[in-house]
């Protein structure tokens, strides 16, 4: 096919061939959550905006830059690396939490595409969520190592079998998808520590090297923590790297039942 | 949420209690899944031959659904958001449950009993 089409190529008029392709111009229409704190009585609202897809890069972030480079520099929103690795850039896109940076935009001109902040959190400014009780949360499940018998000299040791328990966990970008897609995170945001929290907590739990997975349960034994999860599994399905606290949770859950 | 104590303090958690973690998580699983053999032997035996059963199977539905009441409860009307209302909620849901369970232990024990209340259904 390819080949019929180059040596056609070669026997087109010579206008044709000299003259550059101009891209066709692809509108699409942008609905994006704005909030102002310098005006805080103005009610949040949608503001709309229309770019041409054919000169955007494929991924809502690309989008937005774009507005915030030539239409509107006051709009504000986290980023950093661009690749799906930093969580800065989470945010809802047609309903689903995820990572604007890893989400493609979808190319019907006929459809606008909305863009809201992570769901039921406090708002700094337009897409911009107050994140700190996350990080309460993250700190109060003490991620780091716990062991009371470290070796005499060198690392931990861990076999390979021990350090694959880990895959799936210590993956997680805390970009905050999951615990503001989960019901129960919105309901009881003080006292349940939401689907990432407790992943991380399950990731310290399972690793070989820390001793201290009783206390870290114990830390759980209680109505709220962890027991708000009923397993609804929204954190799962909108996991933009794939991860799956669902299960985790499911695995304190058991650890818990049985060993306690 | 607003967030309690200084911005870079790890959240508190209150002291553990297995009776409100896992004893309760375990006892909630263990009641639905002995409710389903229970529901089943209810079914093919007959109420007048099994009243023990009748009963068992009544006391089990009411605690069974009041736990579940009782987590609706937790989760939509929680005493630190709702200072009045979700303890009263809370207290008219035990009120309800044992009025129930008084209700049913009558029915079993003065009327036919739950067996055969939803055997007549199949009746002509």
């Amino acid at each position: 096919m390819q080949a019929i089409a180059r040596r056609s190529a070669t026997r087109a008029p010579a206008f044709s061939r000299s003259m550059a392709t101009q891209k066709p111009v692809l509108m699409k229409e942008f609905k994006i959550y704005r909030w102002n704190p310098d005006q805080p009585d103005e009610k949040p609202h949608l503001q709309s905006y229309k770019i041409d897809l054919n000169q955007t890069g494929p991924m809502i972030l690309d989008a937005l830059i774009k507005i915030k480079n030539e239409m509107d520099p006051t709009l504000t929103f986290r980023r950093s690396c661009r690749e799906g690795i930093c969580g800065s850039c989470a945010m809802n896109i047609d309903g689903q939490n995820t990572l604007a940076c890893l989400c493609r935009i979808d190319r019907d001109g006929g459809k606008d595409s909305k863009v809201y902040p992570l769901p039921h959190m406090y708002i700094v400014k337009d897409l911009v969520p107050d994140l700190t009780q996350f990080y309460k949360q993250y700190k109060s499940i003490q991620p780091w190592l716990q062991s009371n018998n470290p070796p005499a000299q060198g690392e931990h040791l861990q076999s390979v079998e021990d350090r694959k328990k880990l895959d799936g966990l210590y993956e997680c970008i805390l970009c905050a998808c999951c615990s503001t897609s989960c019901p129960s995170y919105w309901w009881n945001q003080d006292e349940y520590l939401g689907p990432a929290a407790l992943m991380q907590a399950y990731r310290w739990i399972a690793d070989s090297r820390d001793t201290n997975g009783h206390e870290r349960k114990e830390r759980l034994q209680n109505d709220m923590s962890m027991y708000r999860c009923h397993t609804i599994f929204n954190c799962s399905r909108t996991c933009p790297k794939g991860l799956n606290p669902a299960a985790a949770i499911a695995k304190i859950k058991l650890e818990m039942a049985t060993t306690a | 949420a607003i967030p309690q104590g200084g911005v870079n303090d790890a959240i508190a958690f209150p002291p553990p209690s297995p009776s409100h973690g896992s004893y309760h998580w375990v006892f909630e699983r263990s009641l639905s899944a002995a409710l389903v053999p229970l529901t089943a032997a209810a079914f093919v035996t007959s109420a007048s031959a099994n009243p023990i059963l009748d009963g068992v199977l009544g006391l089990s539905l009411v605690v069974h659904s009041h736990l579940g009441f009782d987590q609706a409860v937790v989760d939509y009307l929680h005493p630190r958001k709702f200072p009045l209302l979700g303890p009263i909620t809370t207290w008219t849901l035990r009120a309800a449950t044992v009025a129930t369970a008084v209700g049913v232990f009558q029915f079993n024990t003065n009327d036919i009993g739950l067996t055969e209340l939803i055997a007549k259904v199949w009746t002509a």
